[in-house]
């Protein structure tokens, strides 16, 4: 039996893109408990909603995060839509789930090359990166943004995509198709990917339910919930849909589901640029939000399920916004599932929940 | 299934039941948050299942509350508890995870309780506005009801207890002395209502009186159109309801500025002032007319006032002139 002893894993740390602390309990290169630490990012987005009014606030949810950009416009929008009860056109909820599948594509794609590299495969990593620049290459044209692409405004959006735009969409994710399918190989039958994975940090599907997580976090250990299932906006025109699951509960479940999802993002966007309707992408919007008037609203980010809240009080600014981020739900998972693995299992289980720390702090 | 929210209020003694029992039903918790309600927080609760959001509202809170912590229901709320704590001050007790202050370190203490001037008085001028439709509103439907059934909505006019309610809520918001004017000219308004009442029996029969008697002379027109009875019996109850109006007035009033309301008040005082001096054969409508341009002056700047007034005069010399 060893002693008791603290190690502190970050804020700096190589498997980290972001500021987490986690003070970890370890006896004998185990972890008994990870306590976790945030702050260092914290920029009081959610009081700036008080300066700026509703509509320029759009491109401060925007900045939150710089990979879940478009979904935190897209569901910031989507709630003071639903304040002041405005409808948007059905061409303006098609372009934004297209968008918003796209931002998952790259979204899942970095994870993937940052798993790669937190596991030490960096040639892989290097793959996962040079794919996810084709995607971002499709925002440019499309927005004129690789990384904040300011299209979304409260109302609808601010640009349309023609039908060779689309066209382009579909060709070049059918492209990436195939290459996709061999890092993706590499990632789930690599024996050395698997020794590094497969039965590390579990988190059974009973505890994932009592934690409340979200996302593919929760969805590799089989919590059949994903916002996109509760059919808002474009996706309740989809002919199906049904979350990705996994029952092994382990870091391998999240990367395996994680890998699934960027195939059905590319199916749920074909399927919508083939029956995208015509018409306008936007509809003005005038007057502000009622005072005392109250909405909320759930977005599935790339991450998990996002919550927005929005309270207005009759002028333009709102009274309160406030977004919760997936990881700042997904944290106590975390905690949970560090219990009892080894030390040098933590970067791989921290990187798998896909932790948001600027999300997280706003 | 479709996204369905609600907002649900909530005492805060029934929140860790609230909140066992949400667990034992099987719904998700989502996030807890506070929103600053001045000059105390609300809090809430928000829990999923089956794609409905119900949020619970916790209003109210003060900074001697002391508020249980659900962490050892639901974990994943020790970040939004340590957060409500730090930034808006609440008094959150027995947290799983507690980073006692140090979560995001803020420079300024409970940041999220400050609100400038300027902000306030936004919010104010909304708040105000808010309740002025609110009444606006509340006036069109009793006036549409008084239009269906004129002598009964007059001998009845009472707020529904709802409405009170809602109103209760308006002016706890508002300037207590304001509120206090409002109250009264409410009451004073059912008051008068009630007197009218006496008399609106009366009015009743004699138009049910008055019906038989047309009827006996011409049925099928009697149907369609008021007998001359029968509009006395209206005008009568109409006529009642006068104080009435002056307490809308009143209550209108108090909406506005002290210093306003004395001038639009002053400005009104005139009115019968007027109507002496002008004679009596002069038009009444005249009088009425300068009463309430007076009142409307009133409002404007002094400089403004004063132009208008000069205009008016200049106007009036070129017609006695001619």
């Amino acid at each position: 039996m060893g002693q008791k002893s603290i190690i502190p894993f970050g804020p700096q740390h190589p498997v980290l893109p972001e500021p987490l602390h986690l003070d970890l309990v370890v006896e004998d290169e185990v972890v008994l408990e990870a306590i976790p630490q945030i702050g260092f990012v914290h920029r009081g987005l959610e009081r700036l909603v008080q300066k700026k009014d509703y509509n320029q606030f759009v491109y401060v949810a925007e900045r939150i995060c710089g990979i879940c950009a478009f979904g935190h416009s897209m569901g910031y929008a989507e709630t003071i839509e639903r304040l002041m009860g405005v409808e948007i056109p059905k061409r303006a909820e098609y372009l934004r789930v297209i968008w918003h599948e796209l931002s998952r594509i790259h979204s899942h794609i970095l994870w993937l090359g940052l798993a790669a590299d937190a596991f030490g495969h960096e040639s892989l990593f290097m793959h996962c990166w040079r794919l996810r620049e084709r995607i971002l290459d499709l925002f440019e044209k499309t927005t004129g943004g690789r990384v904040i692409f300011s299209v979304v405004k409260v109302g609808g959006v601010f640009r349309d995509i023609d039908k060779s735009q689309l066209d382009e969409f579909n060709h070049v994710l059918e492209g990436i198709k195939d290459e996709y399918s061999q890092i993706v190989n590499a990632f789930l039958n690599e024996p050395s990917v698997r020794n590094r994975t497969y039965g590390v940090g579990v988190l059974s599907s009973e505890d994932a339910h009592n934690l409340s997580m979200v996302g593919p976090f929760a969805r590799a250990s089989a919590v059949n919930y994903d916002v996109r299932m509760l059919g808002n906006g474009a996706y309740g025109d989809l002919s199906d849909f049904q979350p990705i699951l996994s029952n092994n509960c382990d870091c391998y479940a999240r990367m395996e589901v994680r890998a699934a999802e960027v195939v059905q993002s590319i199916e749920i966007i074909k399927e919508l640029s083939a029956r995208i309707p015509d018409g306008e992408i936007a509809v003005p919007v005038k007057g502000s939000p009622a005072f005392g008037s109250e909405a909320c609203n759930v977005l599935e980010q790339p991450r998990g399920e996002c919550y927005y809240f929005a309270k207005g009080n009759g002028t333009k600014y709102l009274d309160r916004m406030r977004m919760r981020t997936p990881t700042s739900q997904n944290l106590a998972g975390m905690a949970v599932a560090l219990k009892g693995c080894d030390v040098a299992d933590v970067n791989m289980i921290v990187l798998t929940i896909d932790p948001c720390i600027s999300c997280t702090e706003r | 299934m479709a996204l369905a929210t609600e907002f649900v209020p909530l005492q805060l003694d029934r929140l860790r039941d609230t909140a066992h029992r949400m667990k034992d039903e099987g719904w998700r918790f989502i996030q807890t948050h506070a929103a600053y309600n001045e000059p105390n927080v609300d809090l809430y609760y928000s829990f999923m299942k089956d794609g409905n959001v119900v949020n619970y509202r916790i209003e109210g809170v003060t900074k001697e509350d002391p508020v249980p912590s659900i962490t050892d229901i639901f974990l994943a709320a020790f970040v939004f508890e340590n957060e409500a704590r730090e930034l808006f001050g609440v008094d959150m007790r027995d947290i799983a995870i507690d980073f006692q202050g140090g979560l995001y370190a803020p420079a300024e203490t409970e940041p999220m309780r400050i609100i400038s001037p300027e902000q306030k008085a936004q919010i104010e001028k909304a708040r105000k506005a808010a309740a002025a439709k609110a009444a606006k509103a509340a006036g069109a439907s009793e006036g549409a009801a008084s239009k269906a059934d004129a002598p009964a909505a007059q001998s009845s006019w009472k707020l529904s207890d709802e409405k009170r309610a809602k109103l209760e809520e308006k002016l706890k918001e508002m300037d207590p002395a304001k509120a206090a004017k409002v109250r009264a000219a409410l009451e004073a308004k059912e008051a008068a209502a009630a007197a009218s009442s006496k008399e609106a029996p009366s009015a009743a029969a004699a138009s049910s009186t008055a019906v038989p008697a047309a009827k006996a002379g011409e049925a099928s027109g009697a149907a369609q159109s008021p007998s001359p009875t029968e509009n006395t019996a209206v005008g009568e109850a109409l006529a009642a309801d006068a104080p009435g109006r002056d307490d809308e007035l009143e209550a209108k009033l108090a909406l506005l500025g002290e210093e306003k309301a004395k001038k639009v008040r002053a400005a009104l005082a005139g009115k019968p002032a007027n109507v002496d001096a002008t004679g009596a054969d002069a038009p009444a409508g005249h009088a009425i007319d300068d009463a309430e341009l007076e009142a409307k002056l009133a409002l404007l700047d002094a400089d403004k006032a004063e132009k208008v007034r000069a205009a008016l005069a200049r106007a009036a010399s070129a017609v006695e002139g001619e």
